[in-house]
């Protein structure tokens, strides 16, 4: 995997407005607070399909990161297909995510459905030959140096916080992502589709026996997993952009996050990704270079002290 | 699965290890450049100190990056800054690498399947972290430069040089071969086959009154022991620390060497650096993109060839030698 990208939230930094010359850590911790949260929040919606696929599938999805690479790149080609016209990135918002899925879904079929039976290090294993094909594939295609896409215009500009001045983006990011857990949680907690994920995060035995075809449940629960990674590489492209090894930076934090806040466990998954993207962008404030450093150790600790995480309950 | 090699199907033989040396030795007259043998001999001890865990012990390290760089930041280190021979400098790396893994292992092996990969996977992402930021002692992103390779002295006036590419080969080859040898007989004694057993069925080890904890941890320290070789003797030759040595990336080298080659024979994460090395250097002039060929024939390997190329081999023997002599009976 690559040299660490500098963290998501760095890159906010130079936007303090307010008293110059005075001190203003006041505004400045807010400020960090709420880029935290940003961040944050892309953690928790990349790390929510992880956590449903590990609930389910009981795999972990080491290419989980490099679909999140490929929603970003999908997303670039939308909407640099469409042009110039302003919707083009939410058009992309809405296919990227269901290209990815479907990718997600034949991978699935194809490849992961044969290794249900062997041993964890093999379906590690598995993945991990699936993250370095599709990094090598996003290279093939788009080439070894980044993309961007403009900020999506309706989203262009900063709302005055009264301390500081804040991307408007930045807020939709937050507001976007909230809803779309919200959505997701409807969707498991309130769906007969999502009795039968919460029934086989629960027993995948007792729900096969039930009659319930567990293969076909399968697919779509990593369909729709990876294409949450995906719908979280649409998101961060705007900001800050595509690169072939985004995903590798995006994996390991996503593994950081769905270890502590526990492995399968939906709340775990916001709570711990919110907790990891503070933390990151308060350490920036206080010892920026033991931010990852904390940030790993932490994950460490927590599966040394107690390996379900803050919120699992396996 | 995993039989061919240990147990069921025949020894290690003293022979095997001459044959392995002498192939071996061949390389860097076969290859394009001499540098790439002694390379390939170091990531191979590498990989078959990982493959004792994975292999023979039945536990994924996502760790081996992190034992290998301290390895090879051991040796760099005494090295530039207090000059000593390099024989003690590369003993210092396995004892900092067999440390190193005591420490990992010793949290590690609490855990296992996904929660001890994710638990390597952190150790290695923090050790990284640490060399990375740690500038002033490890030169952090820029690596640590400038590391001699002085000439072994052996007796007060006799000195063997080390400093070509083909006297750095012969001074790789000796070291390996004796870790294989070493290694060999550890996989092959008793100790070994306990490993065995964990690996197949912990619970019945345990049952039979071995401490599997015990045996773990004793494998992660040896593995650890010689990783840490390997990355001394990559300071050596690279005569300079790239912070890359400490990467996940390293661990993942590993890995997918050990995979290709063959988990369940000592020899297969040999075959397998040599094909992966080889691939890189030859295929990647031809073809940038050579990774994602590596990555799908790593794909079809995990799905239907689970042995390797070795088992591959071994496969292709049996059948040969069941042909053959059927015709003789005839």
């Amino acid at each position: 995997m690559s040299t660490p990208v500098p963290h998501l939230s760095i890159i906010a930094l130079p936007l303090l407005r307010g008293r110059k010359g005075g001190s203003v850590p006041a505004g400045l911790v807010l400020m960090q607070l709420l880029n935290g949260l940003v961040v944050g929040m892309i953690y928790v919606l990349v790390t929510m399909g992880l956590t449903i696929v590990f609930g389910m599938l009981n795999v972990i999805n080491f290419a989980h990161g490099a679909f999140c690479a490929l929603g970003a790149y999908f997303a670039f080609s939308v909407a640099t297909l469409i042009g110039s016209w302003s919707g083009s990135f939410w058009v992309a918002v809405l296919i990227a995510p269901l290209v990815i899925g479907l990718v997600g879904a034949v991978i699935e079929v194809s490849l992961l459905r044969r290794m249900y039976d062997v041993v964890h290090e093999y379906q590690i294993l598995l993945t991990f030959g699936v993250m370095l094909v599709i990094q090598e594939l996003i290279i093939m295609i788009w080439g070894p140096i980044g993309k961007s896409v403009p900020m999506p215009s309706q989203l262009v500009g900063v709302i005055d916080l009264g301390v500081f001045a804040f991307p408007i983006y930045r807020i939709f990011l937050i507001i976007f992502i909230a809803l779309v857990c919200f959505g997701v949680w409807l969707l498991i907690e309130k769906t007969s589709y999502g009795a039968i994920i919460r029934a086989g995060i629960d027993n995948r035995d007792m729900v096969n026996c039930l009659g319930i075809d567990i293969y076909k449940a399968f697919t779509i629960v990593f369909a729709f997993g990876v294409s949450l990674a995906g719908l979280g590489g649409v998101l961060v492209l705007p900001m800050r952009g595509a690169q072939p090894l985004m995903g590798d930076t995006i994996l390991l934090l996503a593994f950081v996050v769905l270890v502590i806040g526990g492995m399968g466990s939906f709340a775990g998954a916001i709570l711990g990704g919110l907790l990891v993207g503070v933390v990151e962008s308060m350490m920036i404030l206080v010892w920026p270079q033991g931010s990852m450093i904390s940030i790993f150790a932490a994950m460490a600790l927590v599966i040394l002290i107690r390996p379900r995480g803050l919120l699992g309950y396996r | 699965m995993i039989e061919a090699a240990l147990g069921k199907k025949r020894p290690l033989t003293d022979r095997e290890i001459w044959i392995m040396a002498g192939l071996i030795l061949l390389l860097p007259f076969v290859l394009p450049y001499k540098s790439l043998a002694a390379e390939i001999l170091i990531y191979a001890l590498g990989a078959v100190s990982f493959n004792i865990l994975l292999g023979f012990t039945g536990m994924l390290s996502f760790g081996h990056g992190a034992l290998f760089g301290t390895g090879a930041y051991m040796t760099g280190l005494l090295l530039i800054h207090l000059g000593w021979h390099p024989l003690v400098t590369l003993l210092c790396s396995c004892f900092i690498g067999a440390a190193t893994a005591l420490v990992i292992g010793f949290f590690s092996i609490r855990q296992v399947g996904i929660y001890f990969v994710m638990l390597t996977l952190a150790f290695n992402q923090l050790a990284f972290f640490i060399v990375y930021q740690w500038k002033g002692l490890t030169g952090g992103d820029d690596g640590l430069l400038y590391v001699p390779r002085p000439d072994l002295l052996i007796f007060p006036g006799v000195e063997i040089p080390i400093h070509t590419n083909l006297q750095f080969f012969f001074f790789v080859w000796v070291v390996f071969v004796l870790c294989i040898a070493v290694i060999r007989r550890i996989l092959d004694s008793p100790f070994g086959r306990i490993l065995m057993a964990v690996k197949e069925n912990p619970d019945r080890a345990r049952a039979i009154g071995y401490k599997i904890q015990h045996f773990k941890l004793a494998a992660f320290v040896i593995s650890g022991f010689f990783t840490g070789l390997a990355g001394g003797l990559y300071a050596l030759f690279m005569k300079m620390v790239p912070i890359t040595a400490v990467e996940l990336f390293t661990s993942t080298d590993f890995i997918i060497m050990s995979l290709l080659g063959g988990l369940g024979s000592l020899y297969g994460p040999i075959i397998g650096a040599v094909v992966v090395k080889v691939a890189s250097e030859i295929l990647s002039e031809i073809w940038a993109r050579w990774l994602f060929a590596l990555g799908l024939t790593f794909i079809v390997f995990v799905l239907f060839m689970r042995g390797g190329i070795w088992g591959l081999l071994s496969m292709a023997v049996e059948k040969f030698k069941a042909g053959s002599g059927s015709e003789e009976r005839q």
